[in-house]
């Protein structure tokens, strides 16, 4: 019998407001950069059926997450904090523990801005490892992409290198945008998932090798990762579409 | 791309492409509503034009390269771009292709895939 397909689904479970959007588009593209699909509530638009169940359904699909239970803020309106995220990492949790055989191999990443204050808010998971982004994109595509690493992804560039490759579609994304008569703040997430897959599929080329100027004075590293990433016009017969098993 | 671990339910995903580094790149799960992968594609090319500012890459179809086409009786024919006539016409495929790199060493000429594979569909033009 052939061998069962890999499960590359990634759940991303963060806020979804413009104050995160930068971490929000950076994960996603992390995600589909190392090779993995990137999935989450916010594909679920059918108002036909019960959210949660949408989100259970996507939780029992997915084999990866990434939990983001950084937003404790009072929401400014309400004086309230928003509790879906908790919640999600719940059901994940959940279903990692009390699923059948086909859940018991899931695995996850759990994001706070730093490591140690998750237990003054949800201290039943004290113990856990908690990865720390400090409120910074950077910091977040670093620690993601070398998770998904460790989890079998093929050895890509670095979070440095994926961080300039990212910071050049962020550059281009409101010209796409424009291009499809748009904003770039008007994208759903299935719009965006489309334009980040066929970005790093067509558009993402290997860096230029140093020239001796740059070998010679070096540049500072973050600008450095800033310039890994080239943008160049699609080879011509670069598309392969394929079935994998 | 990950390697393959343990599911109980059969997957498939399809690859719309690989980067430079290996990496196959899997479509999303759900479609867009707003625009097609063809016009996603188009609306990239012509940002990234912008930003470059390189010119376009022309199609194969549009190039100057000799091209090596089957005919209908099953001979495989060599014609300049714009020609009207067959350069020449070969029994195989390889024999024709040999032809029109003697016409012309400088550019490697391009020929019609004759069946489907990997590369592309039956029909479009492919660098010999």
């Amino acid at each position: 019998m052939a061998a069962p397909a890999p499960n590359l689904d990634v759940f991303i479970n963060c806020p979804f407001d413009a104050q995160y959007d930068p971490f929000f588009y950076a994960a996603v593209f992390t995600v589909v950069r190392l090779g993995y699909r990137a999935r989450c509530a916010l594909e679920a638009d059918n108002a036909g059926d019960s959210r949660l169940l949408k989100i259970i359904k996507i939780i029992g699909e997915c084999r990866f997450a990434m939990h983001d239970i950084s937003r404790t803020e009072l929401s400014e309106t309400t004086k309230l904090p928003r509790f879906n995220m908790p919640l999600e990492l719940g059901l994940w949790l959940g279903a990692h523990h009390l699923g059948g055989a086909d859940q018991c191999d899931k695995s996850c990443i759990v994001f706070d801005v730093v490591t140690d204050r998750y237990g003054k808010f949800i201290s039943d998971i004290s113990g856990q490892d908690i990865h720390a982004h400090d409120g910074k994109v950077d910091q977040l595509i670093s620690e993601l992409a070398a998770w998904l690493r460790q989890q079998g992804a093929k050895h890509v560039a670095g979070g440095k290198a994926i961080l300039g490759e990212y910071e050049q579609f962020r550059k281009i994304l409101p010209i796409i945008c424009r291009n499809q008569n748009m904003t770039s703040d008007e994208l759903k997430f299935a719009d965006f998932n489309i334009i980040v897959t066929n970005y790093i599929a067509d558009f993402i080329h290997r860096p230029a090798e140093p020239s001796e100027a740059t070998k010679s004075d070096p540049a500072p590293s973050h600008d450095r990762a800033a310039s890994a990433a080239t943008i160049a016009s699609p080879p011509a017969g670069n598309r392969r579409p394929k079935i994998l098993p | 791309m990950a390697t393959a671990t343990k599911t109980s339910k059969s997957k498939s995903y399809r690859a719309i492409g690989e980067t430079y580094d290996g990496v196959r790149v899997l479509a999303p799960k759900t479609k867009s509503k707003m625009f097609t992968e063809a016009q996603v594609r188009k609306a990239i090319a012509r940002a990234v034009t912008e930003v470059t500012g390189a010119a376009p890459k022309k199609s194969l179809a549009k190039s100057d390269a000799i091209r090596v086409k089957k005919r209908e009786d099953g001979r495989f024919e060599v014609k300049r771009a714009g020609a009207k006539k067959a350069s020449a016409v070969k029994d195989t495929q390889t024999a024709a292709v040999a032809r029109a790199r003697e016409l012309d060493p400088g550019t490697a000429p391009i020929v019609k895939r004759v069946r489907k594979s990997s590369g592309g569909k039956r029909g479009t033009w492919r660098k010999a």
